[in-house]
């Protein structure tokens, strides 16, 4: 190969090796690399907002390669079909190898305040504790919701009819489903009236750690570029969204906080999201409720404990196997399985249909069935023995 | 020649502490991954070949970041690696191989080629966290993707009272074995203080 005319002396780009990632670079490098990309910028432009434009559509470039990158290093080419999968991915993952660590993502205080309203109209002795108004919703944050909705799974579900009983199911201790009370500005309020708006919110973006920002610029943010990232990542996952970043002041902190906010385009399907997590919870929830035996329902116990720790709801769906629930799936987080001794029922989850099978003898699929069923809201019709499912036929 | 040339750094006038490795250095700074460094760059790149057009236009671009980079760069290299003024050139070229590409970029390079006078020296760099991932499309052939350091050397070399020209003779991205940086000084600049002491 070496010095044969014109021939590459190392072999195509492609074919080297892909690093660790683990390589580091000292902050003030990239600090100052940073600084010459706005300074640059600023001698192109005539306006705050098109200088925004110009870093988000750096940042989306660099999106877009993080993505690939991620995905084939990271999650071994897995795509992401979700849009709760995507957005962990975003701030654990992504967060986490650009900038070092893992972040909350928050999202429409409305979300939650829904869910709450939901399960405090059951139950008298509830309103007292669990009252949205009682508290400040400030942002909350994944666990927040993530516990609003356990909590809903297993009020309606199981027919709980008081506080007390839910408390003997002894899942977790009911002190973990409070909010977070964060103080939020009133600009950020006013976001968080839609449903499809989500917001990653760090103290102090990397990039703005050595930049001020002129009075005369305005609103100008430097996480643009980050917005932009964000939207890069998003956009070739195949989830078009809006990305802006916006610094939000904090009293009693000099530098204000920074929220990136994500709005996404209307063709994603926003919905489907909370209706996947609910069915996944309460399909866990009930089986806590056939558990027989004490090891049974301290294996589901420490499942759920985990969850709850963890801010991640992916790793949820890819919670470790045991002969209790496993996911066979490695691609598929809607695949639910219960197994013991003489038993094994599957069920599986997709969008709005429910697939059910398995060895019915003892183990009474049909409720849990029913049971999802209460917690989406919506009748589901049983149509019967499956015939074709996703164009495949199934005899 | 020592007494009229200044202290660079108000730091280092105090009691001589002993001059730190770049391998202590880099450990103890803040740092960030490399990748984004690399992807980063690739944006600047990209946004230039894109308004410029011109890809000599490019590298003169890329060149002048370089040096507003390596005007404030020195600094910060002063400043926390504490070394002490550079016999000659041979020791700044040392200097600047060893301690100052650690420190920030986390590589080290190798110093080669001196000419019979000691102002001419080769920098090797054998790992660019640059150039991760790039290859050179056929419409850029006469860019130098990492012309930016050139221009980092020269601007923050120019700050010690060095002018030099700094070029480079091999380049990784168009076919060569590794990044090799000529640096040549052209001459010593004594400090200019601006006022005099007797007007």
């Amino acid at each position: 190969m070496i010095g044969v005319g014109k021939i590459k002396q190392y072999t195509n780009v492609l074919d080297k090796p892909l690093s660790k990632g683990k390589q580091e670079v000292s902050l003030s490098a990239f600090a100052f690399l940073f600084s010459e990309l706005v300074q640059y910028n600023q001698t192109q432009v005539d306006n705050i907002a098109e200088l925004e434009r110009r870093l988000e559509d750096a940042g989306y470039a660099v999106g877009a390669r993080v993505l690939e990158l991620l995905c084939h290093r990271e999650k071994g080419n897995r795509r992401e079909t979700r849009l709760l999968g995507i957005l962990s991915f975003v701030h654990s993952t992504v967060w986490k190898v650009l900038f070092g660590k893992a972040l909350e993502i928050g999202f429409g205080g409305t979300l939650v305040k829904k869910v709450l309203m939901e399960v405090s109209d059951r139950f008298q002795d509830m309103k007292d504790g669990l009252l949205p108004d009682a508290w400040d919703l400030g942002e909350p944050t994944m666990v927040d919701l993530w516990s609003c909705l356990v909590l809903r799974s297993a009020v309606q579900g199981s027919r709980i009819e008081s506080l007390a009983a839910l408390q003997q199911m002894n899942l977790f201790p009911l002190e973990q489903i409070k909010p977070n009370c964060s103080p939020v500005a009133d600009s950020l309020e006013k976001g968080t009236e839609h449903e499809d708006e989500y917001m990653i919110s760090e103290k102090e973006l990397l990039v703005n750690r050595f930049i001020s920002i002129l009075k005369d610029m305005g609103t100008f943010n430097c996480g643009a570029f980050v917005a932009g990232i964000v939207r890069g990542v998003l956009d070739s996952a195949g989830f078009p969204a809006v990305v802006t970043a916006h610094f939000v002041p904090v009293e009693g902190q000099l530098r204000p906080r920074t929220t990136i906010l994500i709005k996404f385009a209307e063709e994603v399907d926003t919905a489907s999201f909370m209706s996947d997590m609910s069915l996944g919870l309460n399909a866990l929830l009930h089986l806590n409720l056939h558990a027989k035996g004490t090891t049974e329902r301290s294996k589901i116990r420490m499942m759920f404990t985990q969850v709850s720790c963890s801010l991640s709801l992916v790793s949820m769906f890819e919670l470790v196997p045991s002969d209790l629930v496993s996911i066979s799936s490695e691609t598929n987080a809607s695949l639910f399985i219960y197994r013991n001794a003489s038993d094994v029922a599957y069920i599986l989850v997709c969008v709005d249909d429910i697939v059910n099978t398995g060895n019915h003898n003892s183990y009474d699929i049909e409720h849990i069935s029913q049971s999802a069923y209460h917690v989406v809201g919506c009748l589901i019709k049983d149509v019967g023995q499956l015939h074709d499912f996703l164009g495949v036929g199934v005899n | 020649f020592e007494e009229t040339k200044a202290q660079h750094s108000p730091f280092t006038s105090m009691a001589p502490v002993a001059p730190r490795s770049g391998d202590v250095i880099f450990a103890s700074v803040e740092r960030v991954n490399a990748e984004l460094f690399t992807l980063t760059y690739g944006a600047i790149v990209r946004q230039l070949i894109t308004d410029l057009e011109e890809v000599e236009e490019v590298n003169k671009q890329l060149d002048q970041m370089g040096y507003n980079i390596g005007i404030r760069l020195i600094d910060e290299f002063l400043a926390k690696s504490n070394v002490s003024r550079c016999v000659d050139f041979k020791e700044t070229a040392e200097v600047i191989a060893k301690v100052g590409f650690k420190m920030f970029l986390g590589v080290t390079a190798s110093v080669t080629n001196w000419d019979a006078e000691g102002t001419c020296c080769s920098l090797i760099l054998e790992d660019n966290p640059l150039v991760d991932f790039v290859e050179l499309p056929e419409t850029c052939q006469g860019l130098y993707y990492c012309n930016i350091l050139s221009g980092v050397v020269r601007g923050a070399l120019e700050m010690v009272s060095m002018k030099t020209e700094v070029t480079w003779l091999r380049d990784m991205l168009r076919g060569d074995d590794a990044f090799e940086l000529q640096v040549k000084l052209l001459k010593q600049v004594p400090e200019e203080y601006p006022y005099k002491d007797d007007e």
